[in-house]
């Protein structure tokens, strides 16, 4: 094949194709000493001690004889990659192809009534968190990644919103492990299960 | 179209390139400087205090007779590449915290407080 036509078909097939990534990093990373922590509760170890070291968690909720707080860190990537099937002349399916991984620590402590440390769990992972490929008419119109659930702002910030949120929603507000009295929860925990389930999400 | 002009199309498209920024910002303004955690006197200051001084706080929790006051500014930022071949979205979330006990008196116990550099890396 003339050099002249190379080009152009080089060129052609790469205006077929095309590459999306988004990077989300989602607060700074534990210290060091967050594992030890963890892993070797000492009950000599006030509340104050553990702040002072960690600085303020990210989740806090009372417990029966106590409470909990918990710090978390993500980095979330996603790669999507679109091919438009127009070359073999079918100009109205486009191929997306997507997956989705991260990076992710997590430190629970259990602090007693006496804000004395009692109890600890720690993790840091990286995991794939899902992905998906689709054949889709023209564009990619349904998203074959979501990471919504983990990217999303912490509950804090719904304090005053409560009275605005569906019955069933409200009505759970309780029972919920983002309202600082009943549990916390990580992100990306689903809703289908355990205390969120009968708001019927 | 001409050869020529085939030839031009994807190095147009190339030029054809695009950039963003955006920046969000949600919570309670962070007023617990450093210089303000150093006026704090576990025993001494009350919780009334606190909250004259920074604001009614993002979440407020019951322990057994004691309570918490828990403040939180979120700061994301974002910058991306739009090359419609490659696209590139960087998002960096930063969380300012203060958390402050109080017991049944309603006087300080424990506080500490985090404001993240401005610049992630």
């Amino acid at each position: 094949m003339a050099d002249t036509r190379r080009v152009p078909l080089l060129a052609l097939a790469l205006m077929l194709s095309g590459c999306t990534q988004w990077h989300y990093n989602l607060g700074e990373s534990l210290a060091p000493e967050a594992a030890a922590l963890a892993a070797a509760p000492a009950t000599d170890l006030r509340a104050g001690d553990i702040l002072s070291r960690l600085g303020p968690p990210l989740r806090v909720s009372a417990i029966p004889g106590g409470y909990v707080l918990g710090w978390e860190s993500w980095q979330v990537t996603e790669n999507v990659l679109g091919f438009s099937l127009g070359a073999l002349g079918v100009d109205f399916l486009s191929i997306d192809v997507g997956r989705a991984s991260t990076r992710n620590e997590a430190l629970l402590l259990t602090f007693s009534a006496q804000h004395r440390l009692v109890g600890g769990s720690w993790h840091g992972r990286d995991d794939s968190v899902g992905g998906g490929r689709s054949v889709q008419p023209l564009v990619g119109l349904v998203p074959v990644v979501d990471v919504d659930d983990i990217t999303a702002r912490l509950p804090q910030h719904d304090w005053g919103r409560g009275a605005l949120e569906p019955l069933p929603v409200g009505l759970n507000r309780a029972q919920r492990p983002d309202m600082g009295q009943a549990g916390v929860a990580q992100r990306g925990t689903p809703t289908g299960t355990g205390q969120q389930t009968l708001e019927l999400r | 179209m001409t050869p020529v002009a085939r030839c031009l199309v994807p190095f147009l498209l190339l030029l054809v390139a695009g950039c963003a920024q955006y920046e969000n910002r949600r919570g309670v303004e962070a007023g617990w400087t450093d210089a303000y955690m150093q006026t704090l006197q576990p025993g001494v200051t009350t919780r009334a205090e606190v909250m004259a001084a920074l604001g009614p706080p993002s979440q407020v929790i019951a322990l057994e007779g004691e309570s918490i006051l828990y403040y939180l500014f979120e700061r994301s930022d974002g910058e991306g590449i739009v090359l419609v071949l490659y696209n590139r979205m960087q998002i960096d979330t930063q969380y300012d915290r203060a958390i402050f006990f109080f017991d049944q008196n309603g006087l300080l116990t424990d506080a500490a407080s985090r404001i993240a550099p401005a610049d992630n890396g």
